[in-house]
């Protein structure tokens, strides 16, 4: 190579970067570390001669490659593994056995509940050694299906079908008439985690959770609902190298980072989709992300999955509010993902019917875990862990409300109706709890009170030192690591 | 320069309703030294507010947690009587040059930007956070200072319920639109991320705190003019942090790999000089084959042109060098291929052929 200390500019290469993966973002990095170039799935640049990093970025998943720029150059990009629940081919977690097992299961029905629609559970654990320390976990531990009200209907640790040799694994499929069900998990100290699930007729759910090691928390080793993947197709068998599956997952995880991802040409796959549900779903939202919403084209997104979905979907009624469309559908149970609650709670403050009084989506409003993006909600072992979290909240619309429209609340839930209080949207907006559930908190802690209500006593002399939202304790060999 | 910047300096590692934290006082520490060394920031000491919480040798009531959100309002309270105070004396609002706010604790997501959680806090009293974007916006609207720097070192994941405390201050928005205010706002995590402390050696810092301070001591600072700008130190931060994390932690989808820059460059102004400090080098061994023996072997700058900024006379063993944070090409004339390599922060550095 020749000198190049010469005071002549250096020259300029083209430089082009494109990957299979349609969500992948790709970043070009300078010798100094400034970002001098980007695009979705593909990256089209011309830089002066030099050394660069080239970033592929997919969630919480990247990837650097070191370049050097000495010639116009069309640079291969390798798949990027990522992290799923699911195991797909190209992503870092998963192991051919297992991948078999996930599409020879699939096929075959365990448990028959109903007829009409499909739930299928694949709990496995993983890890980079494959399992040649074994934990000896069942991987579907304190792992069940409940209906709507919370019965329970199946158990997975045993009923699946289980492998317990190397990381073990445990399937499950399950015949159910279509409707709304709980997928929920018991850890050790008690608690339950639950989730929505929407089980539709002619479609196949598929659920693939991996294992959580909590066991410095006292929560103990168990299923994890966070990392949850959630595929809905026509297709029973599970298939390791689908397309749609691997761009959902990453739109799964688009959504968590609130990343805007998809450029035009993604949105408009997504209006064509009729094939796997939840990628319209989960495209509606990231829709929402960009800085100008396309309306049109959610509202186009919301008619093409109310014309393939044959029951509404509450996910998908709340994509309808957001591109303000009607909807006549009540939430008495929470949809699946935390983003579609919060479109759901913001309608809710001009239509509080949107949450009727009593229901179950009201009463868990208050229990809702800081998950993403799943709509995960904590049923704690103890009623006085509600009552507690509960009163912190009647204590401060107390304080920043006339008794005279604390009166009004608590009427609003005697009369099982809702409506709207203009005088409290700005209240409702701030509390981000739906009217029906504030009502309730009103009507249980406050109605009955003249004095003031017993400020947090049990918390006050008693403190009690909690994992803060969002905080993981992590265990390891090595001196711990604590997320704040 | 620096006589009119002003700082708050948040350090909560202890709470009464919440499990300890290790990193946050010794991050808020390294922070206010770095701010009034004359090599660093600069700024007067009695122009920086520093809070830190205290260990609890017994039961606390969760109301009498130090710093409280009280406390800590009160630093942005009293730079009103500042702006008013200079108003008086017809010099306008605007308080200083700079602002600076570093915020270390247990925090959750806001949005835009991130809570930083009192130490009077607790999870049926999630109103006593600081929304420190709030602030920092608020003041940047108003243009009281020229410039703000946000450090928030704490977790972004969403919050189990949420009671929001925004800031209690009426400030104008500032009337000449040809003159904003320029900002660096930086956070541990993105959105719904978690953001970790793990120990260095013997120390437990915050991950983000750790990756700041080493780029704020030299390893942000353009190796030709030891400027450490906003620019500079967004993309150090942005591409260094993940060196700063153990490798199994890298394989967790919750914790935060890099920070997050918000809002976007687009909206933050131009580019702003920080500080200038004495650029911070990293050792680096390279091995180059035994049969280069007396080829002449060069280091090569990778920016535009890739200047050569080191040569030598291969022995075919290791040379020790030190070199800045960025990428290099060695170069073994009339020998192997040439060979990349990039120098992070927080990383060892071994080139081999």
């Amino acid at each position: 190579m020749s000198s190049s200390n010469s005071a002549a500019s250096p020259p300029s290469y083209s430089f082009k970067a494109v990957s299979d993966d349609s969500a992948v973002e790709l970043f070009l990095i300078d010798a100094r570390m400034q970002l001098v170039a980007r695009g979705r799935r593909e990256l089209i640049t011309e830089q002066p001669i030099g050394v660069y990093t080239l970033k592929l970025r997919a969630g919480p998943t990247s990837r650097e490659e070191v370049i050097l720029l000495d010639r116009n150059m069309t640079y291969p990009v390798e798949p990027l593994r990522f992290a799923s629940a699911v195991p797909l081919n190209a992503t870092s977690e998963t192991h051919e056995y297992q991948q078999a097992a996930a599409k020879d299961l699939s096929r075959k029905v365990n448990v028959e509940l109903g007829k009409g629609a499909s739930i299928f559970v694949f709990a496995r654990d993983w890890t980079p050694d494959n399992g040649k320390v074994r934990s000896g976990h069942h991987p579907a531990e304190g792992l069940t299906l409940c209906s709507e009200q919370g019965v329970k209907l199946v158990d997975f640790q045993t009923q699946s079908v289980t492998d317990m040799s190397g990381d073990p694994w445990a399937a499950c499929r399950v015949s159910v008439n279509p409707g709304l069900y709980r997928l929920a998990v018991r850890v050790a100290t008690g608690e339950y985690f639950e989730m929505t699930l929407t089980a539709l007729p002619g479609y196949f759910l598929k659920v693939f959770l991996v294992q959580r090691d909590e066991s410095a928390s006292g929560r103990g080793r168990h299923p994890d609902l966070a990392r949850a993947s959630v595929l809905m197709s026509r297709h029973e068998e599970f298939d390791k190298d689908s397309e749609e599956s691997r761009i959902a997952e990453m739109a799964k995880l688009a959504l968590v980072d609130r990343r805007r991802v998809y450029g035009t040409e993604m949105n408009r796959f997504l209006t064509k989709k009729a094939e796997n549900p939840m990628l319209g779903i989960l495209g509606g939202h990231l829709l929402l992300l960009e800085k100008e919403v396309d309306t049109a084209l959610l509202r186009t997104v919301v008619q093409n999955l109310r014309k393939i979905l044959p029951t509404p979907h509450p996910d998908v009624e709340a994509l309808a509010l957001a591109a303000g469309m009607v909807t006549a559908h009540r939430f008495t149970m929470p949809p699946m993902l935390r983003a579609s609650w919060q479109i759901v709670l913001n309608h809710s403050v001009h239509q509080p019917e949107l949450v009727p009084i009593g229901s179950l989506a009201a009463s868990l409003a208050t229990l809702i875990t800081q998950q993403d993006p799943w709509l995960i909600w904590c049923r704690p072992g103890a009623k006085r862990q509600i009552d507690q979290r509960q009163r912190g909240i009647a204590n401060f619309i107390k304080e920043q409300l006339e008794p005279s429209l604390v009166q009004l609340m608590s009427k609003m839930i005697l009369s099982k109706a809702p409506k709207r209080v203009p005088a409290l949207d700005k209240l409702m907006g701030e509390l981000n709890l739906p009217p029906s559930t504030v009502a309730h908190l009103v009507e249980k802690f406050l109605h009955h009170t003249k004095s003031a209500v017993p400020k947090t006593v049990s918390d006050e002399k008693a403190p009690v030192k909690r994992t803060v939202a969002g905080r993981a304790a992590v265990r390891k060999q090595t001196p711990p690591k604590r997320a704040k | 320069m620096a006589k009119t910047d002003h700082a708050l300096v948040v350090g909560l590692s202890h709470y009464p309703a919440f499990q300890m934290l290790d990193g946050p006082v010794t991050d808020a520490e390294d922070f206010y030294q770095w701010l009034i060394d004359k090599g660093g920031g600069d700024v007067p000491a009695n122009q920086v507010k520093k809070m830190i919480s205290k260990p609890l040798n017994k039961k606390v009531s969760v109301t009498a947690g130090k710093p409280s959100s009280d406390d800590i309002e009160a630093f942005f309270v009293g730079l009103e009587d500042i702006a008013n105070r200079n108003q008086k004396n017809g010099h306008g609002r605007q308080v200083g040059r700079r602002l600076y706010i570093f915020l270390a604790g247990h925090g959750f997501a806001l949005t835009p930007g991130a809570g930083l959680l009192a130490a009077n806090a607790s999870i049926t009293r999630p109103k006593f956070h600081i929304p420190g974007m709030d602030w920092a916006n608020l003041f940047a609207m108003g243009l009281w200072f020229e410039e703000i720097l946000l450090f928030m070192d704490c977790c972004r994941n969403t919050p189990t319920t949420f009671i929001p405390n925004p800031p209690g201050l009426q400030v104008a928005r500032n009337a000449d639109p040809a003159r904003q205010c320029k900002r660096l706002y930086v956070f541990a995590a993105p959105h719904g991320r978690l953001a970790l402390e793990r120990k260095f050696g013997h120390v437990t810092r915050g991950v983000f705190s750790q990756t700041l301070m080493t780029g704020l001591r030299g390893a942000a600072a353009n190796p030709a003019t030891g400027e450490i700008t906003s620019e500079s130190l967004r993309g150090y931060l942005f591409n260094n942090m993940r060196s700063f994390l153990d490798p199994a932690d890298l394989l967790r989808n919750e914790i935060a790999q890099e920070p997050a820059l918000e809002p976007s460059t687009a909206e933050t102004g131009p580019s702003f000089v920080i500080a200038r400090v004495a650029v911070k080098n990293f050792p680096i061994r390279i091995t180059p084959p035994a049969k280069t023996k007396g080829k002449v072997m060069n280091i090569r700058d990778g920016i535009a042109g890739l200047p050569v900024i080191m040569s030598t006379k291969s022995n075919g063993k290791p040379w020790d060098i030190q070199l800045p944070t960025g990428n290099y090409v060695v170069e073994i004339v009339g020998g192997p291929p040439l060979k990349t390599f990039i120098v992070r922060a927080g990383e060892e550095h071994h080139v081999e052929f």
